[in-house]
């Protein structure tokens, strides 16, 4: 009784959570998946996520743009947990698609999926990071620059510089070596 | 393959904000002088983009909920009482939600603030980013307290209104244009450039030059809120929404930023002063309809900017983005005058500088005035200034002092020139260049 009244906007915070939840959880999953290559590990980085988010607003940290904040949460996790998985177990990108996929309704889809992961995560593993991020989060989840520059809290004219030097290099790297093995 | 055309064509080609009559011209383009890059695109986005999304599990939000419900019991008390306490809201907001709902299907990702006590009031403010990102053009009609052809940010919180407009073409490529009388600046979308009349020059920089501060903050609106709300945590301003039946509005209080020990820069601009910005927006469109700015002064607030209109998506002629100079004024670029080893002087220090600076115009040593002070030989004026400055005698130089947010130093002076007028100001001096070489900036 006596916590609810040192804290009236808790009802409030929930709510927004829930909603937040209600609208953002698949797109955030998706990114994730396509980060992990996992299921199961998508949406315990989600999941940790939403948590955290919560107790960040309960704390009384404002968060302006929640759906922003919470990609940029995500994606940090995410390349987080590949290293510790990384560091703890070893495990290479080529041993994490053998992992199960998780939660598809059927094997092809599944192995769709895994393809999908696989390509994406090839063309962008060759190109530095914080381009391949950009590219990412324009093809893989399709969302605008400007949304993208919310979520790196990155002036729109290096969102798009980089954008374009990161298809450069795809490219350069990938799409002129395919010309050569095809020449040979 | 060319890389520059690339780069340009691909960023345009996966940018939203541009119309499909204009992708649809750049692809007809590309089919005929670069039909190679047209198909790494296509086939670069193909392999990008996957076929279907990957949806969330039924569990997560379940497990989320009572994660934060344990979370909260434990926290704030005795789990029965919270829930019993917590239940009936869950049921209202269910519906709440429901209809909130809709209407987010409707406004594009990161259109609502989901987040904060104040969602609702935010909620609006932040779908004008998206409301404002669909338009093309902005037209803007403001007073500021200021002095006719001084910089555009300076106020005078004891001078009259003056006229300030601002016209800004959104896209294809940002153009944009501020004026008031005697100083006009204008992006192009390439460069920037400032033109002086009084001073009789003409500054050409890149389209990063600061020739504006502050008042940029009017060229995105789309984005006062976030800057704003930046600038409050960063500088511990106070910020809140309001409501009325027509109207949001987003009131920031602020403490003047930088040093006053002494007061020269205090209520110099809107950001060396304690102030108060009110901003309107329109509750059926959230784009920004108005805004006052108050200056603190000996204890009374005094309004020195208010906007006289706004209006959105007129036409704006290709004139208003370019600056013709009148004849006999020339175009400077910015990296002409900058400092570096070729035009440094014996001066190590502020008040050294002040002094070679004086003692050059009165001796008339015109290479060390302008190696000192680069642009007045670039100024249309700069006969005449040889003139009235020749032959000078310097009657002090002062301690130097440093104030506001200004980077260099002043130097109090007083002067008497040939025709036996005297002149006393503070000259601004900076060395915050690579070569840390003293030039005169202004105050002259």
């Amino acid at each position: 009784m006596k916590a609810i009244e040192t804290d009236p906007n808790l009802p409030d915070i929930i709510s927004q959570l829930e909603l937040l939840i209600d609208v953002y959880q698949d797109k955030l999953v998706h990114h994730a998946f396509f980060r992990l290559g996992n299921h199961k590990d998508a949406e315990d980085v989600v999941q940790e996520v939403f948590i955290q988010m919560f107790n960040e607003q309960k704390q009384g940290k404002l968060i302006l743009y929640p759906s922003a904040y919470a990609f940029r949460m995500v994606s940090n996790s995410c390349i987080d947990h590949l290293r510790t998985k990384t560091r703890i177990t070893q495990i290479s990108f080529d041993d994490i698609q053998d992992k199960e996929i998780g939660f598809c309704e059927n094997k092809e889809e599944e192995m769709i999926r895994q393809e999908e992961f696989q390509r994406i995560n090839n063309l962008l593993g060759s190109i530095p990071e914080e381009q391949a991020e950009i590219v990412r989060f324009r093809f893989v989840d399709g969302l605008p620059f400007q949304h993208i520059a919310d979520i790196l809290e990155l002036p729109l004219t290096t969102v798009k510089s980089r954008f374009s030097y990161g298809l450069l290099k795809i490219k350069t790297q990938f799409f002129n070596q395919k010309e050569v093995s095809h020449a040979v | 393959m060319q890389f520059e055309n690339l780069n340009n064509k691909t960023t345009v080609l996966f940018d939203q904000a541009l119309s499909p009559t204009e992708k649809e011209k750049i692809i007809n383009e590309m089919k005929t002088n670069s039909p190679g890059d047209l198909e790494f695109l296509n086939q670069t986005a193909t392999a990008l983009t996957p076929s279907t999304g990957i949806k969330a599990s039924k569990a997560l939000k379940q497990n989320v909920m009572e994660k934060i419900h344990e979370s909260s019991n434990s926290t704030f008390g005795k789990p029965g009482k919270t829930i019993t306490l917590l239940m009936p809201t869950w049921k209202k907001i269910a519906s709440i939600a429901a209809i909130l709902l809709v209407s987010l299907a409707i406004v594009p990702i990161f259109g609502p603030q989901l987040f904060n006590p104040n969602a609702k009031a935010m909620s609006l403010l932040n779908t004008s980013i998206e409301a404002i990102s669909n338009l093309k053009s902005m037209n803007i009609s403001f007073q500021v307290r200021s002095i006719p052809g001084d910089n555009l940010d300076l106020i005078d919180t004891k001078g009259d209104f003056i006229d300030y407009k601002l016209w800004k073409e959104f896209a294809p490529a940002e153009k944009w244009r501020i004026e008031k009388p005697g100083l006009t600046v204008v992006m192009d979308g390439e460069n920037q450039y400032k033109f002086m009349e009084k001073a009789g020059i003409g500054f050409v920089g890149s389209t990063k030059a600061r020739f504006v501060d502050w008042m940029k903050m009017l060229l995105d609106p789309q984005k006062i809120l976030q800057n704003e709300k930046t600038f409050a945590s960063k500088h511990k301003a106070e910020y809140k929404i309001d409501k009325t039946n027509t109207e949001t509005l987003l009131t920031i209080s602020a403490k003047a930023q930088g040093d006053f020990k002494n007061p020269y820069l205090l209520n110099s601009s809107i950001p060396e002063s304690n102030n108060r910005r009110v901003y309107h927006f329109d509750k059926t469109t959230n784009r920004l309809t108005a805004l006052e700015v108050y200056v603190t002064e000996n204890k009374t607030e005094i309004l020195v900017l208010k906007l006289k209109s706004v209006e959105y998506n007129e036409v704006i002629e290709p004139e208003t983005f370019k600056i013709t100079l009148p004849e006999g004024t020339k175009w400077v670029q910015l990296k002409e005058i900058e400092p570096n080893t070729q035009n440094a002087t014996a001066a190590k220090n502020p008040e050294e500088a002040a002094n070679l600076f004086f003692e050059s115009l009165a001796k008339k040593d015109w290479e060390t005035v302008y190696k000192l002070f680069p642009s007045i030989e670039q100024s249309s004026n700069v006969e005449n200034i040889k003139q009235e400055y020749a032959g000078l005698h310097i009657i002090s130089i002062g301690k130097p002092f440093k104030s506001g947010m200004y980077a260099g130093q002043f130097v109090p002076y007083e002067i008497q020139l040939k025709s036996g007028e005297t002149q006393s100001e503070n000259l601004a001096v900076r060395n915050d260049n690579t070569d840390k070489i003293w030039q005169i900036d202004g105050g002259f």
